[in-house]
């Protein structure tokens, strides 16, 4: 068995951890931070490759939210968390949604301005900036069909460092804040999975964790018992595990439920062209957002096999051809929530999403604007995520995938999930408090995309970060 | 002899459930070169097998029951047994050879592009 006493731990290494862990630790606090996953050198894999999918994502990116249609979502799972595996796109949070959220759920000190502060920070530290040079042949074609249609687009910056050489370099956790972490004398354990919080009564309604349990994985591949007694623990598994962890452990009021995802939908579209097929494209059309979002995916070879038979038709030659195909998407705030719970005896907890009908309207809504989009910047056929529906070559042939997008037809996947432990003062709707301590508990916090209060309808990497770093900061003064 | 009986049949019925999916992604799987044909193999059973248990219970029971379907019927070829599945009327019949088929078009289009040797993929993380 191992035994680890530390004044902070940290579970997970993601975002939320590795920013939690990298500030509370350079404010001089001795930190531990437990990761599942293991340790992965930054670039060892090609991006989104075979061998990176196996190796860094949890279940292999094979993991659903079930509900009719069901949404396949994909989570990261080494040091680093899904930044190791993410396009590294960053997006504040949309002023707007900042303030809704802070009227909707009672946030103390939740304003554009004090985020911006920290994002500021965070854009310095993780090198956020666009990319050099013009934009690469898969980001022009949002660009294109944008000027053609009159809609607003906009490059997006993302936190890759380019060397003289032009060479692009994805800054992941594992690259800044959990090498600034150690270097602040913080402790970084990968393979260690903690099974449940032990808590004891700590005065009249409230409870204190004493010790965090679970199995730790050794170098040489044995596997023993691992018990952490430490005077703080920030839980930073994600909106997935977190929620699941503090169920296992017994703390249920208001966790897990209001699950939030951006329902996506995509188009294998196949051009005159050549496409670049290395990298996601950093550009967005933001003529309809929040509520829709349009861009660019994943089109490696693979993705682009798996986009064509999404569309249920013979796709053979467009597959022959598949240089000239890529994959774009739309991507929605939904209406719909969901839930995580832990099932007992499982590792695994079970994920489900409702979506609802005004939800699959605005699909429906968002493939055809894409696909008008991806015709009027020169695509040739259009298959759609929808099993039967029709390939596209025609802009009046649009129209039917308005009735082909049902539920029972619609492939849909997500890689945002947020909100399964809300913070804000209002208990009847929130997990945690205004700065992430679970409500209930003493040394409790969750500082992770579980706190964000809804889908922010943009990449959340930078407002999972920034929340973080605010909440670090508020410990740091109160404790 | 009685406590050992559950533990028999369970793993009994699990080798049927390995067995027909075995046979399902070599019916999928369109690479004639024997590496790649093996690579992806060990994709797709590392998937299945790092998969959320209670979806891996889901699909181990329907792939028992396609098997036990399968075995009805003698001497039909793979690619029949795929038609067969892509035809029928149930849907978690067809969104079962719907799942194998991701699984083994990713695989080996990736396994194609890189060119890369079997032993390339790990069979499990």
């Amino acid at each position: 068995m191992t035994r680890v006493g530390t004044d902070v731990l940290v579970i997970g290494s993601g975002a939320g951890g590795a920013t939690t862990a990298a500030l509370l630790a350079e404010a001089g606090r001795t930190v531990t931070v437990v990761e599942e996953g293991p340790w992965i050198d930054p670039g060892a894999f090609e991006p989104f490759s075979l061998e990176e999918m196996a190796r860094t994502y949890r279940h292999h990116g094979s993991s659903a939210a079930l509900g009719v249609p069901p949404v396949a979502y994909a989570e990261g799972r080494c040091v680093g968390g899904s930044t190791e595996v993410n396009s590294g796109l960053w997006h504040r949070l949309p002023a707007e949604l900042v303030e809704a959220w802070r009227r909707d759920y009672d946030i103390d000190e939740f304003t554009p301005d004090s985020l911006d502060r920290h994002a500021e920070a965070l854009e310095a530290a993780l090198s956020v900036r666009r990319l050099p040079g013009d934009l690469p042949p898969s980001s022009a074609v949002l660009a294109r069909g944008a000027a053609a249609l009159g809609w607003r687009s906009v490059e997006f910056a993302r936190v890759f460092r380019y060397g003289p050489d032009g060479r692009a370099e994805k800054q992941t956790m594992a690259r800044t804040m959990i090498p600034r972490a150690v270097a602040a004398g913080a402790t970084i354990l990968p393979g260690c999975r903690i099974d449940r919080l032990v808590t004891r009564p700590d005065g009249p309604g409230s409870r204190r964790v004493v010790a965090a349990r679970g199995r730790r994985r050794h170098d040489d591949g044995s596997v023993g018992d691992l018990v952490i007694e430490a005077d703080h623990v920030v839980v930073c598994c994600g909106a997935v595990q977190t929620p699941a962890l503090l169920q296992r452990s017994g703390i249920r009021r208001g966790i897990g439920r209001g699950l939030k995802l951006h329902p996506t939908v995509k188009i294998a579209a196949r051009f005159p062209d050549v496409l670049d097929h290395d990298d996601v494209p950093p550009y967005r059309v933001t003529e309809f957002s929040p509520a829709v979002a349009i861009g660019g995916s994943a089109s490696r070879r693979g993705h682009v096999a798996l986009a064509l038979a999404d569309s249920g038709v013979p796709f053979a030659g467009a597959l022959a051809d598949w240089e000239r195909v890529f994959v774009y998407y739309a991507a929605i705030r939904s209406d719909a929530g969901g839930r995580v719970q832990a099932l007992p005896g499982l590792r695994s907890p079970l994920v489900t999403y409702r979506l609802t009908d005004s939800d699959m309207s605005r699909l429906a809504r968002g493939l055809v604007h894409l696909g008008e989009l991806l015709l009027a910047a020169g695509a040739t056929e259009l298959y759609p995520s929808v099993t039967g529906g029709p390939v596209v070559r025609r802009v009046d042939d649009l129209g039917a995938w308005w009735d082909a997008l049902t539920p029972a037809r619609a492939n849909l996947m997500t890689v945002h999930l947020t909100s399964t432990v809300r913070l804000g003062q209002d208990r009847t709707r929130t997990g945690a408090d205004s700065f992430g301590s679970v409500w209930g508990h003493t040394n409790l916090r969750v500082n992770d995309a579980s706190l964000v209060p809804d889908a922010p309808g943009v990449n959340p990497q930078a407002g999972v970060m920034t929340i973080a770093a605010r909440n670090a900061e508020h410990f740091l003064a109160t404790t | 002899m009685g406590p050992a009986r559950p533990g028999r049949a369970a793993t009994v019925r699990w080798r049927a459930v390995l067995r027909f999916e075995h046979r399902l992604v070599d019916a999928l799987c369109t690479a004639p070169e024997p590496e790649r044909r093996a690579g992806v193999e060990r994709f797709v059973t590392g998937t299945l097998a790092d998969m959320p248990e209670h979806l891996r219970l889901g699909v181990g029971a329907l792939s028992l029951v396609l098997g036990l379907w399968d075995r009805a019927r003698p001497g039909r070829t793979g690619s029949e047994l795929v038609a067969a599945m892509e035809h029928s009327p149930l849907g978690p019949v067809r969104q079962h050879v719907r799942l194998f088929r991701s699984l083994v078009l990713f695989a080996e289009e990736e396994l194609a592009g890189a060119g890369a040797p079997a032993g390339a993929t790990p069979a499990s993380p």
